[in-house]
Formats: structure tokens, C-alpha cells, sequence
């Protein structure tokens, strides 16, 4: 039996938002349920995983536990097989009484907030480099990406979470999974690869959608990377070999089967990174 | 790979301002899918859309039938639904684009879904709109998966249930339980409900049935006097060697000396004082355990077909224990290694054992075959 032997994957796994999920005939239950699984199956296969969002939320550091107890692997310690990812901004909110309660279980990766670019850098700005400051530590320590769902403006940054986590990825050569059938920001990814450029992938856009124009405008200002064009350059480049076929990669963005996103998700790390037998 | 299409997927539709159409939709996925938050798994893992509509109040899109081999459609039929103009031609256009297969089910939540000038109405209708309401929940689960169960099936012939019992302390209950499968449940006579003759053989039962060990569930009352009963203890052994659903009534009141060995790994219901709450919910795991083994090597051969993947693996349609490996064991094809069992994978621990138990078979889920497997 083959394992993926500790490799990390990283998990980009969000609220696309209610109109997306209806749409599809989903919920809230539903994503729940794919992170849920996704976490079981890869720490099941002997992986690792990390996470950027706030796994306080949904009570998932309970589930992570429940389920690291249960794949427990005598020669690697529970702590090293899940890495929470915490960006400047929400670290300030976890306590020290949390992160004791977690240190035996999880691994907590406090990102540094980033120098100020200019003397008078804004809030918006500032918070917008720690959330890029957080993803880009992920995407160095991470061997693959798994996105799926994803919300298409109100974030901090200047383009949504996981648009970012895609792009930081594609340009460290770094295999993504794109899980599409959940909507939203990952279904617009798969859909530039075919040369439909999204309307919501555009500055345009976000800055119509964002939920202070002022705050955005700050950020285009900053002229925070990715700029548009570099956006659309990179990501609709040949994407990197993840080890799934064209058929299977194209069933993977449009499937919403919960154990078939999975399946193909391990499958296709199973035969990217194919590891000593166990 | 060639397409994989799960053999059922069920949609459920309610109207987007129908305050109990979440709960309900939500109820049935955990309980035809899985409930994220049952770590132990043990979902059936059939495909669940829940369709509500524009929060503006516009019907959904119609439900993708075409994207599984057998659609079931459940729409909750409520006041709001009723009262929206937008609503009936919805409905026409759903029931005229099901397939002669798929499954139709109106599910009235009120009465004024009776006056309905709908096709749907001429189906399958679940009368909830006259049922207590705590109530609801359970037998709309028990309707859909008895649906599920005998579309699955392809025959109408009643599933029989054996019940065992301890005759020193088990026959009250037994008849209790007994009486409301057979005309107390609703359902007909879908179930045929039988005391199982002290003595019998399973092996000998299933071929004087003419069943597949499938087709027939074994329901052990377990009181305090069962485990010391040999006939109750061989009637266990027998069927899950067999292969057949086995479903435990918990009715223990007092002492059990020491449980059965190998009674465990099935699902069990608390028995109390028999309310039709509780009978209900001993429906509702009959129906659910019918209805996994029913489906769970179907799924497997559409997965193994689809994906181009070897179609002779061993299948459980409950996780391995020591009992099942070994029959396993003996029963696989000459170099057939792989045991396919449910999603979740098994734990470090469990599968430490069984490596020990077989170390020439492979357990693994459906989620394992696909990801392991070559098939390019």
C-alpha cells in the first residue's frame, strides 16, 4: 500500500455564498461535509494538511482532533500533520490560552505582519499584505493545493481569498485541484482555463462589489500584486501537471459527488507524488 | 474514465420562505448522505441536492435528473409553495421531465397542498400535513427510504424481517414490534415480519425463501437473556456470515452477564417503553439497513465500470471485522486482493488488526479504489 508519506496539502476551502450554493442545489451542510472528508481522507492516506481560514469556526479544531486521534501515525506526531496558517490580522485574536489548548494537536504558524510599505500605510492596505503575507508562507511549505468554493468579492484583499491562493500557486509551480462543482471563486478558475475570462475576475468588478470602495481604491493605489494583466497572464498558462488526465480534471471542476471530488483529489496526488510503500 | 453516474441521487425542493422545508431537506441529507459532524461515519453516501429556490422567491433550476441513473424527486409541499403562481408550472415541468424510472414524491406539509392542481398529486404522495409534528421528520425519512428501497430492488416482494428473541424475557416486546412492522408502519406490506423458529439455520432460511442473504434482515431483540441463548448466538453468527443486514433492538433492562461477542458493528436502537417515536426509528434503521445493502454493491460496480477499474473486489457493505474478513478471506477470486468496504476509511488501529487477521487482502473504500486505481 502506497501513502503520500507526511506530503502537505494545502486547503483552500470556503463559503462561495448562498446564490452560488442554491444554485447547485447545496449548502452549508454540503461544504461542511467536503472539508470535513477531504481533512479525513488526506490525513487517512498518511498526509498532511494546512489551512489558512479560521478553524475555530464550525468547531472544526474539535473534528481535526477527533480525527488525528483516529489516524494517528506512531512515527509522526499530531501536531506536525496539521498546520493552521494564521494571518496578521487574526492572529491577534487567538489567544494564548487557545494556542496552548491546540499546541498538542495542531501546528500554529503565526505569519509576521509585513513592514509597512509607506510611512502612512492604511489598515486596509496593511491587513490586505498580512493575508498575502499569510498565503504566500503556505504556498512555500505546501507540495499541492486543493481550492474549492471560494467567496467572489468582500475581502480584505484585492482579489478574493482563494483567487490569490490559485495565483500564488500556479506562479510557485505548484499542482492545484480545482474542485468547481461548489461555485464560486474556484468555478471561475476553472473557467478561465478555458479561455472564458470571469467578469468577477476583474478590477472592475471587485471594486463595483467591494464593501468599501474607499478601502479598495486604497489597495489599487498600493498597486498590491497581482495587477490584472499579470492575473490573466499566469492563469491562463498551461496549469501545472497534478497528476489527473484532462478528463479527470475536467470531471473534478464540475462534479459536485462529494465522495468523487475526493476520490479524484487523492487520485490525482496519488499518481503527482507517488511515495514509498508503507 | 467513462463518466460515473451514481446509480440514485435525490433532490429535495422546497419553497425558499417554507420555514421547516431546511430542517426536512437537511434531515434527509444527513440521513441518505451523511451527517458531517457523525465522525463515525456510516452513511449510505447516495447523492442529496437541496433545491430552495431564489431567496426572492423564484423556483430552482430543475433538478439535473440526467446526472444519475435513478433520480428521486421529494418536493415539500407548503403553504408557501401552494400560494405561489410561480410554482405550478414548476411543477409540470418537473413531473414531465422525470424519466419512467425516477422516483416522484409530493410531500404535503399542509392541507391545502391536497388542492393542488398538480400531476404530482397523482403519485406518490407523503401525507405529513395530518401528522403530529414531531413526528414528521421520521416517516417522511421511513417514506423516502422505503421508495428508495423497492425502486432499488426491481420487485415488489416484501423484504422479510426475522426477528430473535430470547423467549424468556424477549416475546413481549417481540410481538410489539412485530404487530407495527406488519400493519402498524404504513408501509403496506412491505415488510413480512416473522418470528425466526428457534432452531432454524439462516443458510437454511434464505434458500427456503428463495432470498439472496441481502434480501432478508435479521432483528435480534437483545435483552437481558439473549447472549445466553446458543440459538440466539448461532442465528447472529450464521447471518452475518451470510451476508444479510442485521439491525439490534437494545430492550437490555437490567444485567447481561456478558454481551455477544459478535453482535456489534450493526446498528442498534434504544428500546424504551415501545411509543411510536421509538417504533418509528426501528423503522427508520430497518429501512436504512435494507437499503445499504441494496445499494452499496451497486454503487461499487458503477464505480469499478466507470473507472475502468477491476470488477471482482469483494464487497461489504459494512465495515470489515473478524467475522466478515475471514468469510471474505475464503470467498475471494484467486488473486483477489482488494475488500471494498464504506467511506469512512478505517482507523489506524482497526486496520493494524485486520492486516494482522488477512495480511493477503487490501481493505479499502471507494474513495481508495478510485484514487489507487490506474484505470487509463
Amino acid at each position: 500500500m502506497t501513502g503520500l508519506d507526511g506530503l502537505l496539502v494545502a486547503i483552500s476551502i470556503s463559503e462561495p455564498g448562498e446564490p452560488e450554493l442554491a444554485a447547485r442545489g447545496l449548502t452549508q451542510t454540503h461544504l461542511r461535509h467536503a472539508f470535513v472528508e477531504l481533512a479525513r481522507q488526506l490525513l487517512a492516506a498518511d498526509a498532511s494538511l494546512s489551512y489558512g481560514g479560521d478553524l475555530r469556526t464550525g468547531g472544526y479544531t474539535r473534528t481535526l482532533h477527533a480525527l488525528l486521534r483516529t489516524y494517528r501515525r506512531p512515527d509522526r506526531p499530531a501536531a506536525h500533520r496539521i498546520h493552521w496558517y494564521l494571518a496578521p490580522p487574526i492572529a491577534t485574536t487567538v489567544s494564548t490560552a487557545e494556542r496552548a489548548e491546540l499546541a498538542p494537536y495542531l501546528t500554529v504558524v503565526t505569519v509576521p505582519a509585513p513592514e509597512p510599505a509607506a510611512p502612512d500605510e492604511s489598515e486596509s492596505v496593511s491587513a490586505a499584505r498580512g493575508f498575502t503575507a499569510m498565503r504566500q508562507a503556505m504556498t512555500r511549505d505546501a507540495a499541492a493545493r486543493v481550492l474549492l468554493g471560494g467567496r467572489l468579492s468582500g475581502q480584505a484583499g484585492r482579489w478574493p481569498g482563494l483567487i490569490e491562493e490559485a495565483y500564488l500557486a500556479r506562479k510557485a509551480g505548484q499542482p492545484q485541484y480545482l474542485a468547481g462543482g461548489f461555485g464560486g471563486a474556484t468555478a471561475r478558475l476553472t473557467a478561465a482555463r478555458t479561455g472564458e475570462w470571469p467578469a468577477e475576475l476583474t478590477t472592475d468588478h471587485q471594486l463595483t462589489q467591494a464593501g468599501n470602495p474607499d478601502d479598495y481604491q486604497q489597495l489599487l493605489a498600493a498597486d498590491l500584486p497581482p495587477t490584472e494583466p499579470q492575473f490573466l497572464d499566469l492563469l491562463t498558462q498551461p496549469p501545472v501537471d497534478n497528476g489527473l488526465d484532462d478528463t479527470d480534471n475536467q470531471r473534478l471542476a464540475t462534479t459536485t459527488d462529494l465522495d468523487e471530488i475526493n476520490a479524484l483529489i487523492l487520485r490525482g496526488l496519488h499518481h503527482r507524488f507517488p511515495g514509498p510503500t508503507v | 474514465m467513462t463518466g460515473y453516474r451514481p446509480a440514485v441521487a435525490v433532490h429535495v425542493v422546497w419553497h425558499p420562505r417554507c420555514a421547516v422545508g431546511a430542517a426536512l431537506g437537511e434531515a434527509l441529507f444527513g440521513w441518505l448522505f451523511e451527517d458531517p459532524d457523525e465522525l463515525a461515519g456510516g452513511g449510505l453516501r447516495i447523492p442529496v441536492r437541496l433545491w430552495r429556490g431564489d431567496p426572492a422567491g423564484g423556483p430552482p433550476p430543475l433538478p439535473p435528473y440526467e446526472e444519475s441513473g435513478l433520480a428521486a424527486l421529494v418536493v415539500l409541499l407548503g403553504d408557501e409553495l401552494v400560494a405561489d403562481p410561480a410554482w405550478p408550472s414548476w411543477l409540470d415541468q418537473a413531473v414531465t421531465a422525470a424519466r419512467p424510472d425516477d422516483l416522484l414524491l409530493g410531500v404535503s406539509l399542509t392541507s391545502a397542498a391536497l388542492e393542488l392542481n398538480s400531476p404530482l398529486l397523482d403519485l406518490n404522495l407523503i401525507r405529513l400535513h395530518d401528522v403530529n409534528p414531531n413526528r414528521r421528520q421520521a416517516l417522511l425519512r421511513n417514506r423516502v427510504t422505503h421508495a428508495l428501497c423497492r425502486r432499488l430492488a426491481g420487485t415488489d416482494r416484501p423484504v422479510r424481517v426475522f426477528l430473535s428473541h430470547a423467549k424468556q424475557d424477549g416475546v413481549a416486546i417481540t410481538t410489539r414490534v412485530r404487530d407495527y412492522l406488519s400493519a402498524g408502519s404504513g408501509l403496506g406490506n412491505f415488510f413480512d415480519a416473522q418470528d425466526l423458529p428457534e432452531g432454524s439455520r439462516w443458510a437454511d432460511l434464505l434458500r427456503r425463501e428463495a432470498a439472496a442473504a441481502a434480501e432478508v434482515v435479521l432483528l435480534t431483540v437483545r435483552t437481558d437473556g439473549y447472549a445466553g441463548r446458543d440459538w440466539c448466538r448461532s442465528e447472529v453468527l450464521e447471518a452475518k456470515r451470510a451476508g444479510s443486514p442485521i439491525v439490534v433492538l437494545d430492550a437490555l433492562a437490567g444485567l447481561e452477564p456478558r454481551g455477544f461477542r459478535y453482535l456489534g458493528n450493526t446498528p442498534a436502537v434504544r428500546w424504551s417503553t415501545g411509543r411510536p417515536a421509538e417504533l418509528d426509528a426501528l423503522l427508520g434503521v430497518l429501512l436504512q439497513e435494507t437499503l445499504r445493502f441494496r445499494h452499496f454493491p451497486r454503487r461499487v460496480a458503477d464505480l469499478c465500470q466507470a473507472y475502468r477499474l477491476p470488477d471482482d473486489p469483494r464487497v461489504l457493505p459494512a465495515p470489515p471485522e473478524l467475522l466478515t474478513v475471514l468469510r471474505a478471506r475464503d470467498q475471494a477470486p484467486p488473486g483477489g486482493r482488494q475488500l471494498v468496504y464504506p467511506d469512512p476509511p478505517l482507523g489506524t488501529d482497526e486496520l493494524a488488526l485486520l492486516a494482522e487477521l488477512a495480511p493477503d487482502l487490501e481493505p479499502v473504500t471507494p474513495t481508495g479504489l478510485i484514487s489507487r486505481g490506474s484505470g487509463r
